[in-house]
């Protein structure tokens, strides 16, 4: 008794572990769902699964579980609580009314929930279809594999249908969901068919058997959606038995969701699974080679040198499960090294009536002969279902044309002549007995330098251009550029006339010229085309010394004299005069006026 | 006074000579431990005990102040036989460089080994699915010639010649402009069609130099920045895994096979990002990356010098 006492679970005391389960509705019809609430609260205890009791006439699913924390301080300092909560979607097989228990396990002590909840269901028991109705359905004739539902009853039924209910190991089985309704609804996959022991695949549904497909079940028109199809390959012999799927079915009103969603279950389906036949096997045959298969051979380039490598790919395609197809193993390649083969990745059809696709494997071989070399067929034994038969499928022999390389690597499998295999052809080192060096010297033209200089280029050109723009805005102007023009010309004819006084061959010229221009640029424009006289006496007007201006005519006499007449006179002569031109122009009258002259129209 | 400054200077010319007899006799004798270590690692490798002979060589490269061609090459067809091939290209490319200035002989050779070890890094990287640089083509040969000192001579020159082509030039306008004088033995004055003909030759000359100095200095000055802000280098290891950012823990972007000849971009805390002539980028950790243009990293094998063998009791 007092054992029994101890082992029965106690309430959960309200300061320390609560549990409180709770129903999302009170009344619910046969077939819909209601959600049911588990929580449990501790102070850090560890909490065990739920245990509801009073349920076997429901199907019952988990759907997850939440945890929290808080931490409540107060007056009695701080307190950490933790909850976890556990949901579960309860759907009634059959009206009734139904008290729900909960127990958990907190800490290895079982505590019930403070009040047990209460669900009425109501309508009738051939609403839903019932686990035990599925279970009828799990046995798949042959015969009846694809067939269609018989009864129009329930407005959602879901049936999984396969191409063929008896097959060998690796034989492809085709899967498809169909969910035939006539419901208002939104549908929902809330658990998937299960395919354990089967290779599975997706395969593409057509667009237009997903959307909606109208058909009549004992004159009740259903919609028919196809919304699963899967390639399978059973990989055992047995009974095998994909698991149903289950649907559910929520209606919306105008202002929300019509009541609890409806669950429909669809049936299991088993399959008989044969072994492989042992007649005719070939040896090493590989299970997964089940199905239709073709295999081809080719290379990148058939003309190479010795010792150059050539990519070989082997294409297997057909229809089955192309994924674990695998390269037969190569015949011998005489003269050939081959490395490792890589698969690439299977490029699969989804789209037929049946999983096919092909899958490429490449594999490196080096040509370690000179000559014709022969690649031969590769073979690929694979079991026919159709025909029940083993057959083999063969690429082409590919012929290899190489050519002799003198320079080419031995192979490594056939050891060179000195033993030293395929690094004899490398050049051996030098190591000589004296160690060649050189002390790296720093370029003139370093990278610094070379901006440097490159950079200063069309900055002088630029600073060129500004200081001509300059010279042009800030610069002389014409009458300036005249005058030192002028003042330019009297001290080379100066200058002329003093190289000419020892030899006097134009010195007079030289000094008449010199002469005239000062005249014409003390007299200014006006005495520009001016006879002597005429000029004189403009000068004369213009305030010149009288003394100045016999010296002037004087000297100008001399020169005509010496030019036209008598002839270039003696060195003392010459000197004479030019030291008196020079006397005479050193005035300060006789200096360029500002403003220039034009000396270009000097009388003669 | 003038005995103290004369004792002075006759005391720090002492010291220079002195100086400069120990720094000579330190590098001699530093020549004689390089020459020394060099001869065993050409024994070793006699004897075909290439690792020794690597681990010699790596010792003298490290002692050795300047650069050898040869002692690169020796190093390179090494680690060939030793079918390093990551380490072999580096050693090779660094026996062609310029400033080591391989003899014809070492040059031919280097070029041969590194055929040889391009050819099996290419078989290597198809077995191990790797990827490897692409050969060196007309474009990476156009860039390198680009970045070369005779572009850079060339472009420079070109400038200078410009400058003063555009002063002649503008030397002969200013005349131009000017009256034609007789010239002083009384010939008559050149006929001013012909110093136009010689204007033209000056502008023509000027046209030609701007083109060279603007285009051929752009390039040489973009290709010179390239080489500078991404220098090449060799991947070392076998096989150089790239990884999308700088962390083991990063997935890994591609595999690259060991010499292939990438770019350094950056380097952050022990990781570098290369990218292949390709474009593909990635995050590799330095030590297995080695760039062309600096030393040779150290090694941490140290051989057995014959001064430690002569202190070793």
């Amino acid at each position: 008794m007092a054992a029994t006492l101890v082992a029965a679970p106690r309430p959960a005391a309200a300061a320390e572990v609560e549990v409180t389960a709770v129903l999302a509705r009170a009344q619910v019809e046969v077939g819909q769902q209601v959600y049911l609430q588990v929580e449990v609260e501790t102070d850090g205890g560890s909490i065990g699964q739920p245990q509801l009791s009073g349920l076997d006439d429901f199907d019952v699913s988990s759907r997850g579980t939440s945890s929290g924390m808080s931490v409540q301080i107060g007056g009695g300092g701080r307190v950490q609580r933790s909850t976890k909560t556990f949901t579960y979607a309860l759907s009634p097989r059959k009206p009734g009314e139904f008290v729900i228990g909960v127990e958990v396990e907190v800490d290895g002590e079982l505590r019930r929930a403070s009040s047990k909840p209460k669900l009425k269901v109501s309508g009738s028991a051939a609403a839903a279809p019932t686990e035990t109705e599925t279970e009828t359905e799990t046995e798949l004739h042959a015969g009846k594999a694809g067939d269609l539902p018989t009864s129009p009853d329930a407005e959602v039924i879901v049936w999984p249908v396969v191409d063929k209910a008896e097959v060998f190991i690796g034989e492809q089985v085709v899967y498809e969901l169909q969910i035939w309704e006539r419901t208002s609804g939104n549908l929902s996959i809330t658990s998937a068919p299960t395919f354990k022991d089967f290779w599975s695949e997706n395969l593409q549904v057509d667009n237009a058997r997903r959307n909606a497909e109208r058909k009549l079940l004992g004159n009740v028109p259903y919609r028919v959606h196809s919304t699963i199809r899967r390639a399978l390959f059973p990989q055992k012999a047995g009974t095998l038995v994909i698991g149903g799927p289950r649907v559910e079915a929520q209606h919306f009103g105008l202002f929300g969701p019509g009541g609890p969603p409806r669950s429909f279950a669809g049936r299991n389906l088993a399959i008989e699974v044969k072994p492989l036949p042992a007649a005719g096997q070939p040896r090493g045959f590989r299970p997964s080679n089940v199905g239709r298969f073709e295999i081809a051979a080719d290379v990148d380039r058939t003309t190479l040198r010795q010792g150059e490598a050539v990519r070989l790919s082997v294409r297997i395609a057909g229809t089955g499960n192309i994924a674990l197809v695998e390269l037969p193993s190569l015949p011998e390649l005489e003269g050939l090294r081959s490395y490792e083969p890589k698969p690439r990745t299977p490029q699969l059809e989804l789209g037929k009536a049946e999983l096919s696709g092909s899958r490429i494997y490449t594999l490196l071989l080096v040509a370690d002969q000179a000559g014709e070399l022969t690649i031969p067929a590769i073979e690929l034994a694979y079991f026919d279902p159709k025909t029940q038969r083993y057959e083999v499928a063969a690429s082409k022999p590919i012929h290899l044309q190489v050519d002799a390389d003198p320079n080419a690597e031995p192979s490594p499998v056939a050891p060179a002549a000195d033993g030293n295999g395929e690094t004899e052809l490398l050049v051996p080192p030098i190591a000589g007995g004296e160690l060649v060096r050189v002390t790296p010297r720093e370029p003139w033209l370093t990278r610094e330098r070379w901006w440097v200089g490159a950079l200063s280029v069309p900055a002088v050109l630029g600073l060129g251009w500004a200081g001509g723009a300059l010279l042009r805005r800030f610069g002389p102007d014409d009458l300036a550029r005249e005058r030192a023009r002028d003042l330019a010309r009297r001290r080379m004819l100066l200058s002329e006339a003093s190289a000419a006084v020892d030899g006097g061959e134009g010195f007079y010229p030289k000094l008449a010229a010199l002469l005239q221009a000062a005249a014409i640029g003390r007299a200014g424009p006006e005495g520009v085309g001016l006879t002597r006289e005429r000029l004189i006496a403009l000068l004369a007007e213009r305030g010149a010394a009288q003394q100045e201006l016999d010296e002037l005519r004087e000297l100008l006499d001399a020169c005509d004299a010496a030019r036209f007449g008598a002839g270039r006179g003696d060195t003392e002569q010459r000197r004479e005069h030019l030291e008196r031109a020079r006397t005479l122009l050193r005035g300060a009258a006789w200096s360029i006026p500002r403003g220039g002259s034009d000396t270009r129209g000097v009388a003669r | 006074m003038k005995r103290s400054r004369s004792f002075a200077r006759t005391r720090s010319a002492g010291l220079a000579i002195v100086l400069a007899i120990m720094s000579s006799w330190s590098g001699a004798a530093r020549a004689d431990v390089v020459d020394d270590i060099y001869a065993a690692g050409n024994q070793a490798a006699l004897a075909g005990d290439w690792a020794g002979a690597i681990e010699h060589w790596e010792r003298a490269l490290e002692l050795l102040p300047g650069r050898s061609a040869q002692l690169d090459y020796d190093l390179g067809t090494a680690y060939a036989q030793l079918g390093e091939l990551g380490r072999a290209t580096y050693y090779l490319q660094r026996a062609l460089q310029p400033e080591t200035r391989p003899g014809v002989e070492v040059a031919e050779a280097a070029r041969r080994n590194l055929g040889i070890v391009r050819h099996r890094a290419e078989v290597q990287a198809e077995v191990n699915d790797a990827r490897i640089s692409d050969e060196e083509r007309w474009w990476d040969l156009v860039v390198a010639v680009l970045a070369g000192r005779t572009v850079g001579w060339l472009t420079l020159v070109s400038g200078w010649l410009l400058v003063a082509t555009i002063m002649i030039r503008l030397a002969q306008r200013r005349r131009l402009a000017q009256p034609a004088r007789p010239a002083p033995d009384g010939r008559a004055a050149r006929p001013r069609q012909h110093r136009a003909g010689t204007g033209r030759i000056t502008a023509a000359l000027a046209l030609v130099f701007a083109l060279v100095f603007v285009i051929g200095g752009g390039l040489h000055g973009i290709a010179m920045k390239a080489a500078d802000d991404h220098p090449d280098a060799i991947a070392l290891d076998s096989l150089v895994e790239l990884r999308e950012g700088p962390g083991a823990h990063l997935p890994v972007t591609l595999r690259l096979q060991g010499g292939s000849r990438v770019r350094v971009l950056d380097e952050r805390s022990g990781w570098v990002r290369v990218r292949l002539p390709a474009g593909l980028e990635g995050w590799a950790r330095r030590e297995s990356i080695a760039r062309l243009d600096a030393p040779v990293m150290r090694s941490s094998v140290r051989a057995k010098l014959p001064s430690d063998a002569a202190s070793t009791p």
